[in-house]
């Protein structure tokens, strides 16, 4: 639509400046206007009529669970709605009793952030638990507004103060492309296992962008990028040397910087350009003006990173986001992992549902 | 219990895009869409009113709007659209509203809208950015804060306004270079 990238950066940055000026990311969703409660179920109005507005929340944050997740109409609200006088969530899931130890909950992405199709939903809990079962089933997520059926999987953590614990919710392919996700946790007050319980809810809605998904090939030497299943580029490339194997399996971008500086043993670079991260011990795809040789003539010898030429690297650099997917199917290293970054795509479907840490169902 | 599983995993689908059974539509609650988009929501109408104010009324009004228009409810990807509809008609009432006043008042102001409380908080670059955007005609203002914030198509654009591609093509295009013109300074020559 326009041919200045500057201006749609600067037009983008000042929006999202301004949005969030508007309400930040923390503020607390408040609660709907009173008004409006009644008509969200007729059968049950009776009960909103009745009850306090805090209640009638409480029950509508019930049903949104209920119904947002069963899909069908059979088991819908019935066990909300024969609550009766008892406090309607007790007959869901199970509270923390008074005095629990709270787990305080955050979330690592920001609200309306754009990311690739990989992107895992990445939480922190306060403290270890021992019991995850309440908050998989306190947790929402529509895909441009409808539910879709994902498994938090958790870990964990080391290097975050206050974050021992870290929950990921993936579903079992990548996210679709284009698309808006939202992601509620109404964990307040629920049980975290005896004597602990959580704090607070989590929401966040962010954006995929296109699906943008590049597989590396050791055996080839090339790096072929696809956007949203087409093929878009091809590019050489030099991984790592055998000494210095590049990781095997799917990573994910985890960050971006247009110059860094590098250091490993034998290695003190700075002024890399291009730079995008894929693993926290550190490797990246990155431009290598030195390199030239090996990248064009299909010799593996970098410390691990995926070298490319320098024009290629910017091309790269300016198409990819955070979130976007890096597969590595044959290259020689160890198996990328979850503790390697966002390894979530290293975990089979199967054992992913078990829950990690803690089960999950 | 497990009938209230948040996720019943084992019987996971791919996500979007495919047609669900048609005996059991999914469907989809206020609440839930009221907690997963409010804050997507009242941004939206900050970015067209300029007021967080008057914002979240819009979206308690959609919100109000979405409760009568069951239909919608049917199908969850239109309650989304509907939703953003309904805030993109309510801010358009809160500025005429506003402009009306504003007559009655008999009062000289300039012509573009004066600056948002929120301003204060916000870069230089910024601030000269969301001037231009201020000053903008209201289509173009909405596509370009359809497009560049929201991240929709030209498709979810047309579709949000009620109006043709086409239309959503030139308003972008117009908009983004009256914008040019008026940040030149701002973008430099160079690079």
């Amino acid at each position: 639509m326009s041919d200045d990238p500057r201006l749609e950066r600067m037009l983008r940055d000042a929006l999202d400046a301004s949005a969030r000026a508007s309400v930040g990311d923390e503020r607390p969703v408040p609660p709907m206007r009173s008004g409006s409660a009644p008509v969200v179920a007729p059968r049950r109005s009776r009960w909103y009529l009745a009850a306090p507005l805090a209640a009638a929340l409480l029950v509508v944050a019930v049903v949104a669970i209920v119904l947002g997740t069963t899909g069908g109409s059979a088991g819908n609200g019935h066990a909300v709605a024969g609550g009766g006088g008892t406090s309607p969530t007790q007959s869901v899931l199970p509270q923390a009793p008074p005095g629990a130890k709270p787990v305080h909950l955050s979330m690592q992405l920001s609200d309306n952030t754009q990311v690739g199709v990989g992107m895992p939903v990445i939480a922190y809990l306060s403290r270890p638990i021992t019991d995850a079962r309440a908050f998989e089933a306190a947790t929402t997520v529509l895909v441009n507004g409808r539910a879709v059926h994902g498994s938090w999987y958790f870990e964990r953590r080391s290097g975050l103060t206050g974050k021992p614990i870290e929950a990921d919710f993936r579903l079992e392919h990548y996210w679709p492309a284009h698309a808006t996700v939202s992601v509620s946790v109404r964990a307040k007050g629920l049980s975290a296992g005896p004597g602990l319980g959580f704090q607070n809810n989590l929401a966040l809605t962010f954006r995929t962008g296109a699906a943008h998904v590049v597989t590396v090939s050791d055996k080839t030497h090339q790096m072929t990028v696809r956007d949203d299943g087409k093929v878009w580029a091809k590019f050489p490339v030099s991984l790592g040397a055998p000494q210095t194997p590049t990781m095997r399996g799917t990573k994910v971008i985890m960050e971006k910087g247009l110059s860094i500086c590098m250091r490993g043993p034998g290695y003190d670079e700075c002024g890399v350009k291009d730079t995008q991260r894929l693993t926290l011990s550190g490797e990246y795809l990155h431009s290598a003006p030195w390199n030239v040789f090996n990248i064009e003539h299909g010799i593996d010898s970098s410390n691990g990173c995926t070298n490319l030429a320098p024009k290629d690297a910017a091309k790269l650099y300016k198409f990819l986001e955070i979130g976007d997917v890096v597969r590595y199917p044959d290259a020689s290293g160890s198996a990328m992992t979850m503790a390697e970054g966002y390894g979530d795509w290293d975990v089979s479907w199967s054992a992913w549902k078990t829950g990690g840490l803690y089960r999950t169902s | 219990m497990a009938a209230l599983t948040a996720m019943d995993i084992g019987r996971d689908v791919q996500p979007s895009g495919l047609p669900h059974a048609p005996a059991e539509p999914a469907r989809v609650d206020i609440p839930t869409l009221y907690n997963a988009h409010w804050r997507y929501l009242v941004r939206l109408a900050a970015l067209l009113v300029d007021d967080t104010a008057s914002a979240e009324d819009v979206v308690q009004d959609a919100f109000v709007a979405l409760h009568r228009k069951a239909d919608a409810l049917r199908d969850p990807d239109a309650a989304l659209g509907y939703l953003r509809t309904s805030v993109l008609n309510l801010s358009r009432s809160v500025i005429r509203r506003r402009q009306v006043a504003r007559k009655h008042l008999k009062v000289a102001e300039p012509e573009a809208t004066a600056p948002a409380d929120q301003d204060v908080l916000l870069r230089d670059e910024h601030r000269a950015t969301l001037a231009a955007v201020r000053a903008l005609p209201r289509r173009q203002r909405e596509v370009l804060v359809l497009r560049y914030w929201s991240g929709l198509s030209e498709r979810e654009i047309a579709e949000s306004l009620g109006i043709s591609t086409g239309s959503v093509k030139s308003s972008a295009s117009r908009g983004m270079a009256a914008l040019q013109r008026a940040l030149g300074a701002e973008l430099g020559g160079a690079s």
